[in-house]
């Protein structure tokens, strides 16, 4: 079985990724240790049948009830290395599953010479030194089954609501700069983090930093 | 007019600085407005602080998120640690216990968040009137004096207290402790909306914290502070009070929410709380 995952952004400056990426720079005193921070709705839904990736992907376009293509782009992705449910109590999250990229409004994410269509997706500007660390949160009381409704092919699938949050930092090592993300991310304590809210919201990494920055297109 | 000089805080997107300098005035109190990119200096100089209601910063990340990280929230901790009280004011309350400074009970911890409201059959922002009393133990300086379930309005769409903090979770359990919760106009607590109208834990509608001296609360005592904005329709004393009053002068007749904001007198008193 497989798990179908839509990121969706903004077509036009997303003004919360650029206040919180201002807060850490500025307010809390990262400087430059902070390059950028982007901000991704993530719809998944998972356990569905590789061959009926298209299916989804086509009923998802046609209803939009994710995204609406006058304010967003997106693309989705399949993973088809039997990845689990994404969102438990545990908090546990399977490693990165977004292996393929099956559609995307995006033609410069097809072209044949993006390698890794995650990272054209991420989209920073080329820097050396720094690691781009996705973490992906929700909401604890939602989790799993709170996507919007409408005539899906299989009512019966899981389907997963997020926001992926990535951090870009400058580290020495990729381990290094996920580690300064996680200090970074859940408000534990005044001026302690700031994207997520512990009491309210779950959040995990996802996966390994990407490794360091290359130019994209 | 008293001496005693209060604080208004304002954050880029609040909207409630004005009627909340004219009920401070209302009050008997010298109110004064406090820009967020003032030195945090200045509020030496006042007794006590308002944070009003708003939208700070367009409610980005979450409700009080980004304001409270500022400094000048960090100037306001020192202030209100040394033991001057603040009223948080719906965006104001999630400020406070987004720094950590409700309910405060570690240095800077934030133990509560304030999540949307989930009520069985809507979501989203809810403006209406609720009832409102406090809880008999606990402890809070902008409290003291109220004693009967009073009428107030709410205007949210992310108050609801939630907190996964066994210890607080548990120091909640106990209907008394909690600094004011949601009640019936008969002065029962509140089990489901209309009555609870965002669906917090214990009903809660505001929570002190530190010593007392701070207090999140979510409705607006500021729209509550004349009689006149008190609905004719309305259940309870304040609602008789409102409807004897219908063809009378009331310009100047004090409201249920004047309470809450007339505490700040008391510092005429005594220094500090």
């Amino acid at each position: 079985m497989s798990t179908l995952s839509f990121l969706v952004r903004g077509r036009s400056v997303d003004l919360v990724a650029m206040t919180a990426f201002n807060t850490f720079k500025n307010t809390l005193g990262l400087g430059d240790e902070i390059v950028g921070l982007l901000r991704d709705d993530l719809f998944a839904i998972e356990g569905i049948d590789e061959s009926a990736a298209e299916t989804w992907v086509a009923a998802c376009q046609a209803q939009q009830h994710w995204f609406n293509p006058n304010k967003h782009r997106y693309a989705a992705f399949l993973a088809t290395d039997g990845a689990v449910a994404c969102v438990r109590d545990d908090g546990s999250w399977p490693e990165p599953w977004l292996q393929s990229m099956v559609s995307s409004d995006r033609p410069d994410l097809e072209s044949a010479d993006v390698e890794d269509p995650r990272r054209a997706w991420i989209g920073v500007r080329p820097t050396t030194g720094a690691y781009a660390v996705p973490v992906v949160a929700w909401d604890r009381e939602e989790g799993a089954g709170s996507l919007p409704g409408g005539d899906w092919p299989d009512g019966s699938l899981a389907r997963i609501r997020g926001v992926v949050w990535t951090l870009v930092l400058r580290a020495d090592r990729p381990e290094e700069a996920s580690a300064r993300a996680e200090g970074l991310v859940s408000t534990r304590a005044r001026r302690q983090g700031l994207l997520v809210h512990p009491h309210m919201e779950g959040w995990t990494a996802w996966g390994a930093p990407l490794a360091e920055l290359d130019p994209v297109s | 007019m008293s001496d005693v000089k209060i604080a208004v805080l304002q954050f880029p997107g609040l909207n409630c600085e004005d009627e909340t300098l004219r009920v401070l005035d209302f009050a008997g109190l010298t109110g004064e407005l406090v820009r967020w990119n003032e030195p945090g200096s200045r509020l030496a100089d006042f007794a006590g602080f308002v944070v009003p209601g708003g939208f700070s910063y367009q409610d980005r990340v979450r409700a009080g998120a980004i304001a409270s990280q500022s400094l000048l929230v960090e100037a306001l901790v020192r202030e209100v640690e040394g033991g001057k009280p603040v009223l948080g004011i719906c965006n104001g309350a999630q400020i406070l216990v987004e720094a950590g400074i409700v309910p405060g009970t570690e240095p800077g911890r934030v133990d509560v968040a304030m999540a949307r409201n989930k009520v069985e059959g809507r979501d989203g922002y809810n403006a209406q009137w609720v009832f409102v009393r406090r809880g008999e133990t606990a402890k809070c300086f902008f409290t003291e004096e109220l004693d009967e379930p009073f009428p107030v309005v709410i205007g949210h769409a992310e108050g609801r207290f939630v907190s996964r903090e066994p210890g607080f979770l548990n120091h909640m359990g106990n209907r008394e402790n909690r600094t004011l919760y949601y009640c019936t106009p008969e002065g029962d607590e509140a089990q489901s909306y209309p009555w609870n109208p965002n669906g917090a834990m214990g009903a809660l509608a505001g929570l002190h914290g530190l010593d007392g001296q701070a207090l999140a609360f979510m409705p607006h005592p500021e729209r509550a502070a004349w009689l006149w904005q008190v609905p004719e329709d309305i259940a309870g004393s304040w609602g008789e009070r409102r409807r004897l009053a219908v063809g009378q002068p009331i310009a100047h007749a004090e409201g249920p929410g004047l309470a809450m904001i007339k505490a700040f007198n008391r510092l005429s008193k005594v220094e500090s709380v």
